[in-house]
């Protein structure tokens, strides 16, 4: 069903077991304002016309106006890339690109979906080669002909298949007085994934995603800090980026005290827990309820807020 | 904002979406704008022709009426009145039009021969309303034509149409006064009468 509404559109976030959904409103307001928010347990695993009930039964639930939606992609194949290259042509850049991607997955380019962000930098006189940066993303076509299809089955209207750890990123710069101050990793938990992402001060973001080996985040604190770590050698060493200033964990971070401090300890860094819900209005007392009675799930809303805020 | 889109070959993204918005709206505007002026160009052209058709009415009036002896009075009252009006033959016979108005018209009076003195000039008035018909006689004075002698003869031929009513309010020569028409003197007299089945 196509929308012909191009500013009114619902974040939809199919995570490892929920799928969240939330309407954000932006023009007119001084603050993005939640009009709309709500999850719903599912097996990501099941077949699409099961996930697709589960999401047009999430949809009337929360009598949502608009069919239009961005949605983040659910891949465990997926690959993002930092790179830096030679100035060229589009094409050039657009071959050179694909090429790269075929290399990480291992896959024909008709099997493959890509898409890239190049960092705009204001020029300065460079000597030598003078480069161009920025994210490349990569993952099967059949992921994401898998993703729009349950979609399409629940009766929405896809525009965007972002990524859950730029969706979280863009929430941050949205929301975030300091998100440009300084280097910040800002890390978002899921129950059997993190994406941890670096963002540069100066422009430019590092994503990677880590996947859980014990059942919970809260039981191995540590090889989150590990990963962390080597996210952030990667950029600092291999990058040649600012060294980050503070952690950020967002999402559905462990409540347990003793895993923040493990890892304050173990990373030598200030880490702070950030609700983005906290910087948002919320224009129903009906969410608001909903949202300070479930304080723990309404974590899980922070890729779909990301995501909602999208309109182009 | 970092903007990816994994599904960027296979949905329909928004920037495409505003695009093809754009052109929709503007393909509406441009509908409307060429219905409107078609019938703004219909509406003119019908107005325009209306105009012409009644303009094309009134030349045929004036046609008629400038081919004195062509029109009977019966043909030109219904073009002047929109009404059937039903006259003798006599009566029809007598008047010519030269000059018309929607309720008055100019005539030329052809009864000269009939009458013992020339009669040159008159007016056929028309009330549509009262279907009262007046004939104002212009006599020249220069015709030393006895008063009394003219327009006993014009009643008499008033009076001859059986579709007049008797109801002639000036018929004298009392009533007759001089007046000035086109640099010559001449004696009026005005002979009213109302048509007895004129106007229906």
């Amino acid at each position: 069903m196509i929308s012909w509404s191009t500013s009114d559109i619902a974040g939809i976030h199919l995570g490892d077991s929920h799928v969240s959904a939330v309407r954000i409103l932006l023009k007119g307001q001084k603050v993005p304002t939640i009009t709309h928010a709500g999850w719903e347990p599912y097996d990501s695993g099941a077949a699409e016309k099961d996930i697709a009930g589960v999401v047009r039964g999430l949809w009337k639930s929360l009598r949502m106006p608009t069919r239009m939606v961005s949605s983040s992609l659910r891949s465990s194949s997926m690959v993002m890339r930092y790179f830096k290259i030679p100035v060229m042509s589009d094409r050039d850049l657009k071959s050179a690109l694909a090429l790269m991607a075929e290399e990480a997955l291992q896959l024909p380019k008709a099997k493959l979906s890509v898409d890239w962000h190049i960092e705009v930098r204001p020029p300065k006189k460079e000597t030598g080669n003078v480069m161009v940066e920025g994210l490349l993303a990569a993952a099967p076509i059949k992921d994401v002909e898998r993703q729009l299809t349950i979609l399409s089955l629940a009766g929405l209207d896809p525009v965007i298949v972002d990524i859950r750890a730029m969706a979280v990123a863009n929430l941050f710069q949205a929301l975030d007085d300091r998100a440009g101050e300084s280097a910040v990793c800002l890390v978002n938990m899921a129950p059997h994934s993190a994406d941890v992402v670096v963002m540069r001060k100066l422009g430019g973001v590092y994503p990677y995603t880590v996947f859980c080996r014990a059942s919970t985040w809260g039981q191995s604190p540590g090889f989150l800090a590990e990963n962390i770590r080597d996210v952030l050698k990667y950029s600092e060493f291999k990058l040649d980026w600012d060294g980050v200033k503070r952690v950020v964990l967002t999402g559905e971070v462990p409540e347990n005290g003793d895993f923040l401090e493990s890892l304050r300890t173990e990373l030598r860094l200030p880490v702070e827990v950030w609700n983005p819900i906290n910087d948002m209005a919320v224009q129903s007392q009906g969410v608001k309820d909903q949202l300070a009675k479930n304080p723990v799930d309404a974590a899980k809303l922070v890729p779909a807020l990301g995501l909602a805020l999208r309109r182009g | 904002m970092y903007q990816l889109n994994m599904a960027r070959e296979q949905v329909l993204p928004l920037e495409k979406r505003k695009r093809w918005i754009r052109w929709v709206l503007a393909y509406l505007i441009a509908v409307v704008v060429l219905i409107s002026a078609v019938v703004y160009h219909l509406t003119v052209h019908v107005v325009a022709l209306s105009a012409r058709s009644d303009r094309l009415a009134q030349e045929e009036l004036l046609f008629l009426k400038n081919r004195p002896g062509t029109a009977t009075m019966d043909d030109s009252l219904k073009k002047i009145t929109g009404r059937k009006v039903e006259l003798t033959a006599e009566l029809n016979s007598l008047v010519q039009f030269n000059d018309a108005g929607v309720k008055s018209a100019n005539v030329v009076l052809g009864l000269a021969e009939s009458l013992p003195v020339g009669v040159d000039l008159g007016r056929v008035a028309l009330d549509g309303a009262v279907g009262t018909l007046s004939i104002d006689v212009y006599v020249p004075s220069s015709a030393k034509m006895d008063g009394n002698k003219t327009l006993p003869s014009i009643i008499a031929l008033w009076e001859k149409s059986p579709l007049l009513t008797n109801q002639i309010s000036q018929m004298t020569s009392e009533n007759s006064e001089r007046v000035n028409l086109e640099g010559q003197d001449f004696l009026s007299s005005r002979f009213s009468g109302v048509l007895e089945k004129g106007f229906k």
